[in-house]
């Protein structure tokens, strides 16, 4: 926790108008403070709720309440820079920077799929002056997470070629449905690319063939990554240590948003959701041959499945479980961002007791002993006007993407 | 060495005072029977670990889900401790500030009528108690121990179409807080909802058609922890319904057809969708 805390009060200088190798040494242990009793419990519990507030401000950055049009079925080429760049040094990525990078990259993957349950993603590396795919497009975050694992896939060699990833990827892409969406997104450690031939005209087809390019630059800012984003609408970003890393990799979780011009491409797909059945007899699943007792019918064709989702391998129904399907509607139904009620406001028109409002207040001034400095840690939903505590607050937005008041809950 | 925190969702469905009590509703008695079997279990699960804890979390339809009880902050609770009768202190504290608080809030506006035909309040109640042990694990700081916590919902209220994205959201949640939630359906009404919630988090879906049968299930099937569930062979179907509700009609349906956009889930063909409002051509 203690590093997690020390990397953050760096991007906060990084963000001060200074740069980050231009601030003086931090002498982190200097700010422990002990209370009378010489423990460092008080701080350290200081320190995580300023964690907590800064993390409630990134989620009201991002949350909006307007629901808007979000591109769900999602196609991903993440290429990973394995030249011999990512073996230099650096003080940002800790322990070193290809550790840094691979765990940031797993940790990604597996987020990925977690949040597109029907998104796919695929693995390439660049390195030797060529590019090599390590995983094909697909769902299965274990065979993913095994590629990075793979020792010969974590040795860095030779110079990285931009061009040459970006056209395997261009050509994987090409296969995919129109209705989902094509991106790729770069982890570059270099400041040079080895290129074949002109990587203008790769530019030019990969905004023909409607792919995004993001790409994140993990040293400093080259012209040509700002080109490729800018021309194929992606997003580019330069990061300024692990912490900020995580950011913009979570940044790119969320589905983006679909442009109103791309809808044409848009379709409405067909799906089966098959409910589980048991068989007096061992049953042939049509999909690997095995016998199963308890399966899946596929709702159209009644034939036997093992496992969801899948393809119907007679009548080539999408079968998935709607459970699946049910991970992304938190995207179409968000809850609205709580407002931060300040200290003073204290008279109220809510539903709330006046001896309940006094036990909140001096529960909160028990928990937020900087309350001053953090803000008064009471927040309000605009639609309910039920009051949430900053643990609450985040809970909602993080991970529940219910908002209890409006659910007819109770203060609590 | 884990704490286990059990949060009792009652989810009752109470139909008005001295009417014929109607389908998938509750008359007063019954609701008697309920909570005298209910607090058995309670108090069962208290008896198991000096350190157990309990909160109950009321979802009564029309009117809202209420935090009723935590078994760890009692104190102002107003029960005239000297007179137990005889009664573990502890057990005697529990029970009638849960049934004092039951008994408030079933009271309430007991007469007016259109509070009855309200929809239930299930996904509210998960929200709070999920939020609820969250907020346990958070201030829970001791780091010998872990708290691990678990759901059980005794509910009796039929699904409602409109709560199906609370509650998988709520499904989502408790998974990546690694929360069981156990159902128990009272009068053997079937719950789409509730049986995917169950399977899908680990837990154990039991049927109870006779209230008075209540007690059994409960201490064999839902007292004992989920680490030692592994070596007890415990009821609940492994057959779950994975059909979805159509966002048109709110009917379940196996086959329908899905927008790529939002994943809006439609029972028909049509042109374009109207969650996300993009146009969509035919595939």
């Amino acid at each position: 926790m203690i590093d997690e805390d020390e990397a953050q009060t760096g991007s906060n200088t990084g963000q001060g108008g200074m740069y980050h190798w231009e601030a003086a040494y931090q002498r982190s242990w200097d700010a422990l403070e002990e209370d009378d009793s010489g423990s460092l419990a008080a701080h350290v519990a200081a320190l995580a709720r300023e964690k907590l507030a800064r993390r409630r401000h990134v989620l009201a950055l991002s949350n909006s309440a307007v629901p808007v049009h979000r591109g769900l079925i999602r196609h991903q080429f993440l290429v990973l820079d394995m030249s011999e760049a990512i073996a230099s040094p650096a003080d940002y990525l800790l322990p070193t920077r290809l550790e840094c990078v691979l765990h940031n990259a797993q940790v990604y993957v597996d987020h990925f799929l977690t949040v597109n349950p029907l998104g796919c993603i695929g693995l390439i590396a660049t390195r030797d002056g060529g590019a090599e795919k390590y995983t094909e497009l697909t769902g299965n975050t274990a065979e993913h997470i095994a590629a990075i694992q793979n020792k010969s896939n974590r040795e860095p060699r030779g110079e990285p070629s931009l061009q040459n990833a970006l056209e395997i990827a261009r050509r994987s892409l090409l296969h995919v449905p129109s209705h989902g969406s094509r991106e790729i997104l770069v982890l570059y450690s270099a400041l040079t690319t080895c290129d074949p031939g002109n990587i203008s005209e790769t530019i030019q087809s990969l905004k023909a063939d409607n792919i995004r390019v993001s790409i994140i630059g993990l040293s400093a800012e080259m012209r040509i990554c700002k080109h490729i984003c800018k021309e194929t609408k992606g997003i580019y970003n330069v990061i300024m240590n692990e912490q900020h890393l995580k950011e913009v990799l979570a940044s790119h979780v969320a589905p983006p948003a679909v442009e109103s011009e791309k809808t044409a491409s848009l379709a409405m797909i067909e799906m089966g959701f098959p409910s589980s059945t048991s068989f007096a007899s061992p049953t042939i699943c049509a999909n690997h041959g095995k016998p199963t007792q308890i399966g899946y019918e596929c709702p159209r064709c009644k034939t036997t499945i093992c496992s969801l989702p899948t393809d119907c391998p007679i009548c080539s129904l999408t079968l998935v479980s709607s459970v699946l399907l049910a991970r992304s509607y938190h995207h179409l139904f968000p809850v609205p961002p709580f407002v931060e009620i300040p200290v003073s406001h204290r008279t109220s028109h809510f539903s709330l007791s006046l001896a309940a409002q006094i036990q909140l207040i001096v529960v909160h001034v028990k928990w937020h002993s900087l309350l001053h400095q953090q803000g008064s840690g009471r927040y309000q939903c605009p639609n309910c006007m039920h009051l949430f505590c900053l643990e609450c607050d985040i809970y909602c937005h993080e991970l529940l993407h219910n908002c209890v008041g409006c659910l007819g809950g109770s203060n609590h | 060495m884990d704490i286990p925190l059990l949060v009792v969702v009652v989810d009752l469905f109470p139909s008005p005072a001295n009417s014929v009590a109607a389908k998938g509703k509750l008359d007063s008695g019954t609701v008697e029977r309920i909570l005298n079997q209910l607090l058995v279990f309670i108090n069962a699960h208290l008896a198991l670990r000096f350190d157990g804890r309990v909160a109950v979390v009321a979802a009564i339809a029309g009117r809202g889900s209420h935090l009723l009880l935590d078994s760890a902050d009692l104190s102002n609770a107003s029960t005239d401790i000297k007179n137990t009768g005889g009664m573990y202190k502890q057990f005697k504290v529990v029970d009638d500030v849960l049934v004092q608080k039951l008994q408030q809030l079933l009271d309430f506006d007991r007469d007016s009528e259109e509070n009855y035909n309200k929809q239930s309040c299930l996904a509210g109640a998960l929200s709070l108690s999920l939020s609820f042990i969250n907020r346990v694990k958070r201030q829970h700081t001791d780091p010998a121990s872990t708290i691990q916590a678990r759901i059980l919902t005794l509910s009796v209220s039929p699904d409602s179409p409109s709560e199906y994205i609370p509650i998988m959201n709520c499904i989502f949640a408790a998974k990546k807080d690694n929360v069981i939630i156990d159902v128990c359906r009272l009068l053997g009404n079937d719950s789409v909802f509730l049986s995917q919630t169950a399977s899908s988090t680990d837990g154990i879906f039991v049927k109870v058609s006779d209230v008075d049968n209540l007690i059994t299930v409960l201490l064999h099937s839902f007292l004992p922890e989920p680490s030692i569930r592994k070596t007890l062979c415990l009821p609940g179907g492994t057959l779950t319904n994975y059909s979805a509700s159509c966002f048109c009609h709110k009917q379940p349906c196996s086959i329908a057809y899905v927008c790529s956009v939002c994943l809006s889930i439609f029972c028909s063909r049509r042109d374009s969708c109207s969650t996300c409002g993009s146009s969509l051509t035919q595939q």
